[in-house]
């Protein structure tokens, strides 16, 4: 990737918080703000880069799968994926609408290719340890990409399926941390504490990388990581990245965004 | 897969459910269907050793782990591949309800959760391990198939059905190694969601499902001896509920539920729903286990305890009938 690429990704990810930041236009409901603020860059790279996610012509069975299972970072999938031109711009204004196709928290939706239902948190990276499973299994040229938050990782079925996925030997399974270091209640640290996670996952079997999560060279440089193992990458990034007033405050985890915030935050993004 | 002989239905009765079930799977194996078995370490007493040895690509152990087993069924799982997924029944429904819930009633997964030695059927292990709420726990899950078979061949035949739907599916498993025979009939049919009647008379309607109709077969012939007369109604699935052959019941003088599993939210309780809705009525009777877990014993004891023995369900029956 040269220099203009980095040009190119980081115009994304402000494009995308621009999309993230507009659906309260239409949305003055509770939204989880900074959640998805924290994994756009994770996001960008995995569904316009280190996956075939948005790649039109894939053979059946070769397309590579994404499960959220954050399921409260979905307004960040919706966004990075209407970034890639997978949905349409409707999604700004159905947005936690009735009956839309577009909730706050993931549902599965074969059309567009939202894979799991999560927001219970801790279903997700199992399923997709199953996903990953059956593609072994069957030979399947796919790799399998799962995306759990910090706070996600105090389920202990997260560490079930972590456990699980090293035993199984599955090196088409690629799990990115958000390690934004907040959840509902505050810090992650102080509720609890992931001493080391790196090594943690590595005493679980895993190859572990730990990045700068909103810097895209770091990123792809994880994603291209060789390794006979599971591959976890440890991303650290800030909860509510770029809007001055989200940054490292825990309620922003999941709140209203006033007329009054959203001009101050319109303005920080560049809208 | 096996046809439907004596020599099959003895053979079958000898396994115990959990033998039924790993027959029912190598069968199915062999017989070409292509599926996945998920257990969360309790391959052996899934009876799957045959199965495991032969179809080692075919089968995966989660370790001890019942969220997982679900969550990781669901995800190996499609619409033209389900995945059976063992445990015991209270750990197969209590444990992972969520996951049921969200992987299976929300989505829609293609798994077939056997919930094994549910009811009292472990019954030495005590109350850990009995399965009395896992009819009320999940047929309030919209979107998922239960099914609670009586005896051997209705094992097999419900697992062979289940696999052939799309649909997320619970199979209650009782009865352990004492297998009854409850459908001897050569004719035998099964079909989801369509309930099969053992016997008619002119008196009594007595519903259940599991091994225990075996106990209610018996209470009918002790009846029979009191010149009551019974229909007895093996309602093998709970959900979707054949409310219409509930409904046979009302020209009756008592309907009588009887089940393996609390009285709260189970078979009773999904008659009583049926029954709510019409005005002239005979009255319903519903037993089962009130409400309190029995302390471990043999099999017999718990029925004893539970009130739930041919004589004492047939004492009940009379009892009601006279007020």
């Amino acid at each position: 990737m040269n220099k203009n690429d980095w040009i190119f990704y980081k115009e994304k990810a402000k494009r995308v918080r621009q999309i993230i930041v507009s659906v309260a236009d239409h949305c003055q409901e509770k939204v989880h703000w900074a959640g998805s603020l924290s994994c756009v860059e994770i996001l960008i790279s995995i569904i316009c880069g280190a996956s075939n996610f948005a790649v039109p012509e894939v053979p059946t069975g070769d397309r590579d799968i994404l499960v959220v299972s954050k399921g409260h970072a979905a307004l960040a999938q919706y966004a990075v994926m209407n970034e890639a031109g997978l949905i349409g711009n409707e999604f700004i204004k159905q947005y936690q609408k009735n009956g839309s196709d577009y909730p706050e928290e993931l549902m599965k939706d074969e059309k567009l290719r939202i894979e799991c239902s999560t927001g219970s948190l801790g279903i997700g990276l199992p399923y997709a340890v199953g996903r990953a499973i059956f593609a072994k299994r069957r030979r399947r040229n796919q790799k399998i990409f799962c995306l759990v938050g910090d706070g996600e990782c105090d389920e202990g079925s997260v560490w079930e399926a972590i456990m699980l996925a090293a035993q199984q030997k599955l090196n088409n399974m690629v799990l990115v941390v958000d390690l934004n270091g907040l959840q509902a209640d505050g810090n992650t640290e102080e509720i609890i504490t992931w001493n080391n996670m790196k090594n943690q996952m590595e005493s679980f079997g895993w190859t572990a990388v730990q990045v700068d999560g909103h810097d895209f060279k770091e990123l792809q440089k994880a994603f291209q990581t060789v390794t006979d193992k599971p591959l976890a990458i440890l991303a650290k990034t800030i909860k509510g990245k770029g809007i001055s007033f989200m940054e490292g405050d825990y309620s922003w985890h999941d709140r209203v965004l006033n007329k009054k915030l959203l001009e101050q935050a319109k303005a920080e993004i560049g809208l | 897969m096996l046809t439907l002989s004596k020599k099959n239905l003895k053979f079958l009765s000898h396994m115990g459910a959990e033998g039924v079930l790993g027959q029912t799977v190598y069968d199915m194996a062999g017989d070409g269907y292509d599926f996945f078995a998920v257990s969360a370490d309790l391959g052996v007493a899934s009876g799957f050793s045959r199965f495991m040895k032969e179809y080692p690509e075919h089968y995966v152990n989660v370790g001890i782990a019942e969220q997982n087993l679900i969550s990781v069924a669901a995800g190996m799982a499609n619409e033209n591949l389900p995945v059976i997924a063992t445990s015991w029944g209270a750990f197969a429904s209590y444990r992972c309800a969520d996951q049921i819930r969200v992987l299976l009633g929300l989505m829609g997964s293609n798994v077939k959760i056997i919930g094994m030695g549910s009811g009292m059927a472990i019954s030495r292990f005590g109350g850990s391990h009995y399965g009395i709420g896992d009819i009320a726990l999940l047929r309030a899950i919209p979107g998922l198939t239960v099914i609670a078979p009586s005896d051997g061949i209705e094992i097999y035949y419900s697992i062979y059905e289940a696999m052939r739907t799309k649909n997320p599916t619970y199979i209650r498993l009782t009865g352990g190694e004492r297998l009854p025979i409850i459908n001897s009939d050569l004719q035998y049919h099964f079909e989801i969601g369509k309930a099969n009647i053992l016997s008619e008379g002119e008196d009594v309607f007595l519903i259940a499902c599991g091994s225990l109709l075996d106990e209610c077969i018996k209470a009918g012939e002790l009846l029979k001896d009191r010149g009551i007369t019974t229909t007895i109604l093996n309602m093998h699935t709970i959900k979707p509920f054949d409310t219409e052959s509930v409904l046979k019941g009302l020209n009756h003088k008592l309907i009588v539920t009887v089940e393996e599993h609390n009285v709260i939210g189970g078979l009773g309780a999904a008659v009583a729903e049926t029954l709510a809705g019409v005005s002239e009525r005979p009255k319903h009777l519903l037993l089962g286990m009130n409400d309190f877990v029995p302390k471990a014993g043999d099999y017999q004891y718990l029925l004893k305890v539970c009130q739930l023995s041919a004589y004492q369900i047939a004492d009940r029956i009379d009892e009601a009938l006279r007020k």
